[in-house]
């Protein structure tokens, strides 16, 4: 149990924040845009319009980079995310799992029924993606000033 | 309404974390956080250790990107910084950036570790979840 710690943080950080910060790269140089995310162990999905920048950028290079932090006001208490990888849009049978743990994690966009109109014309513009990690740190200040863990990659969700 | 400037300046201003995006090699992006802090010309600056890779990153290419306020609950605009970054380790620009609680990380101001990272931003959109257009600022004469 010990051993699974630093994963169960991990796992424990990624479902309680919902924004991430992705950086891509294309044609106009580095961009990093702030998405809502939701996840199945280390794959992490977001929804996006596939005219923005970052997704424009993902069709010439799927290489990204990513953050998930809070603003904390002291810097002993700085926790969060970094991580590598590559980014793709996906389709069928991923983006119906995608479609369903955002939902769980978003009440709006799982109940598209209830949904104000506006929620409901805006998704049907966007399309999914998904991140696969190479690498990826969690950083915990709260366990010593730059604490910072390489977490081993894949992973999958803790059984409860 | 206060124009666009000020309103960005009200998110920017205050010290917070935001997540800093440099370039590691053509076409690989890399982004952690960083504690920043930005002046009245919109100027944006945080410590750094002179040995780290962001750094080294930032000589490689100048060209970096800041995205503040995303992570922020409650808050209900974020920007996204288009900018030149420097590094800088000159005793004025240390002093003047000098924070007590940088004494974590720094023996004082005049640690040689210690430098400061200045980002200059040239365009800087004010964004709204949910809303698909940014308000944008345009540095005059662009970068």
């Amino acid at each position: 149990m010990e051993d699974n710690l630093p994963l169960q943080r991990v796992l424990s950080y990624l479902r309680d924040h919902h924004v991430a910060t992705l950086a891509t790269c294309g044609d106009q140089g580095l961009w990093a845009a702030a998405v809502f995310y939701a996840n199945r162990g280390s794959t992490i999905y977001f929804l996006s319009a596939p005219k923005s920048r970052h997704c424009l950028n993902l069709e010439h290079n799927p290489q990204v980079a990513v953050t998930i932090q809070e603003d904390y006001s002291d810097w002993l208490e700085i926790k969060g995310i970094q991580l590598e990888g590559v980014a793709e849009e996906i389709s069928g049978a991923e983006e119906a799992l995608a479609r369903k743990l955002y939902g769980q994690k978003f009440p709006v966009v799982g109940l598209l029924a209830q949904a104000p109109a506006a929620i409901v014309k805006a998704l049907a513009k966007v399309r999914w993606y998904k991140i696969d990690p190479s690498r990826l740190y969690f950083v915990d200040n709260s366990l010593g000033l730059g604490n910072r863990e390489e977490i081993a990659l894949p992973f999958a969700d803790l059984e409860a | 309404m206060p124009d666009l400037k000020q309103r960005i300046l009200q998110i920017l201003r205050p010290p917070q974390l935001a997540s800093f995006a440099t370039l590691t090699g053509p076409g690989k992006p890399w982004v952690r956080y960083v504690f920043c802090q930005a002046d009245e010309d919109l100027t944006v600056r945080f410590a750094t250790f002179r040995n780290s890779r962001k750094v080294a990153q930032i000589l490689g290419d100048p060209e970096v990107h800041l995205t503040c306020g995303a992570g922020s609950p409650g808050q209900p605009h974020y920007l996204q910084i288009q900018g030149l970054a420097e590094f800088h380790t000159d005793p004025a620009e240390r002093h003047r950036f000098w924070k007590g609680s940088l004494q974590c990380y720094f023996k004082g101001p005049d640690d040689p570790n210690y430098g400061v990272v200045v980002v200059r931003p040239y365009r800087i959109e004010l964004c709204t979840p949910g809303s698909l257009l940014p308000e944008v600022w345009d540095k005059e004469g662009g970068p």
